[in-house]
This record gives structure tokens, C-alpha cells and sequence, in this order.
């Protein structure tokens, strides 16, 4: 939120500091006078909305995911991305499931 | 036997790379906001290109701090030279936005 609050004031602040160059400027021929170098106002303006800005769009941005495989292991279970199912062993359950009626089964 | 560069990619999860490609935005925006301040502040040749590389450097330097916290090897595959890279076709995009409000503001 606070990246577009950012970014919205640097966009305006960039229209304002447009808006002004243009209003000195037709005030400067207006004049007659030569182009002069702008306020020192409005150049601080500009460089401002920049600043502001990039750090707007950086804030923008959603939180990043590491990109190793290692990275995404640790929020990850090993079973979930390689089961090894030629390795499953199914004789427990077989034992349990097929020895008949007996008064103690316990299933594993 | 795989090559050094093979098992540098193994070791990598492609999908979180795509994810991250949100920076893309960060550099576009940023791009942006600096061909406009060029534009605003009357800047040609070499010193509007200067410029440029001023706010890539900020970027970098934005995008290390916030989004990264230290670390781009975590999250950019190239590195600290993914981060400082500006980003495909943005030099086009600052002279875009900066031809754009030079005309407005200083010949219009």
C-alpha cells in the first residue's frame, strides 16, 4: 500500500514539476528574456518525484521467492516431490488386510 | 556426464524465477519516472543519458535494499550483474518518456 501511495504522489509531483517548467518558461518568453536555467525549486522537485518513485515501484513489487532448489525444499516435504513409488512397500498393510479374522489385528 | 553449467541449472527452481519476474515492473516504472524528469529538466545528449545511469544505479540500489534484503544471488539468477542490468528495452523507454515531455513542456 505505502508503494502506491508512493507512486501515485510521485506521478503527480512529476505533472506538477511539467506543469511548472512550462508556466516559467512561456513566462520567460512572455518576457523577451533568453532561456535561463530553471528554479532550483523545480529541479528539486523533479529529482524528488524520481526518488520517490523508484522507491514507490520497489515497494510496489510483491516479496520475492528464493530461487534454489534447497529454498524451496525446506517449505516442502521430500515425499511430495519424489515419491519413489518402485520403493513403496505395500507388505504390512497385505499382512493386515488378508490374515483373516483374528481377535488381535492391529492395523499399522 | 552433465556439464558445469547443467548442474548449475539443476540446482535452480524455474518456477519461483518466473515468479520473481515482477522486478521487470520496478525497472519498467523506473525507466519511466526518469525519462520524465529528463524531459522536465531540459537535459540533451550525454547529461540525459547520465541521468539514466544515475536512477539504474538507484534502482539497483532499491531493489538490492527492499526487495532483495542484501542478497541478489538469492533471488536474481544473474547475480549483482542480473540486478544492475536495466532491463530489456528500458534505455528505448527512458528515451520514449523523455522525448515525450521535452516536447510538452519545453517546445509545445
Amino acid at each position: 500500500m505505502l508503494g502506491t501511495v508512493l507512486l501515485t504522489f510521485a506521478a503527480i509531483t512529476v505533472l506538477h514539476a511539467a506543469f511548472s517548467t512550462y508556466e516559467h518558461l512561456s513566462h520567460l518568453k512572455a518576457m523577451g528574456r533568453p532561456e535561463g536555467s530553471l528554479p532550483i525549486d523545480i529541479i528539486v522537485e523533479a529529482l524528488f518525484a524520481l526518488i520517490c518513485g523508484t522507491l514507490g515501484a520497489s515497494l510496489n513489487a510483491p516479496p520475492l521467492k528464493e530461487i534454489s532448489w534447497a529454498a524451496e525444499m525446506r517449505k516442502r516435504n521430500i515425499d511430495e516431490m519424489d515419491s519413489r513409488l518402485g520403493f513403496a512397500s505395500f507388505v504390512n498393510r497385505g499382512r493386515n488386510l488378508f490374515s483373516g479374522p483374528s481377535s488381535q489385528t492391529k492395523l499399522k | 556426464m552433465s556439464t558445469a553449467a547443467e548442474t548449475a541449472a539443476q540446482l535452480i527452481y524455474p518456477p519461483n524465477i518466473k515468479y520473481n519476474s515482477a522486478l521487470t515492473s520496478v525497472k519498467f516504472l523506473a525507466s519511466c519516472f526518469a525519462g520524465a524528469v529528463a524531459g522536465i529538466l531540459g537535459l540533451t545528449n550525454w547529461t540525459g543519458f547520465a541521468l539514466f545511469l544515475v536512477s539504474t544505479l538507484f534502482t539497483s540500489l532499491c531493489i538490492n535494499v527492499i526487495n532483495c534484503h542484501g542478497h541478489p544471488a538469492k533471488y536474481i539468477p544473474g547475480g549483482w550483474t542480473g540486478l544492475l542490468n536495466p532491463g530489456t528495452d528500458n534505455a528505448s523507454t527512458f528515451v520514449l518518456v523523455w522525448t515525450l515531455f521535452y516536447g510538452i513542456v519545453h517546445v509545445y
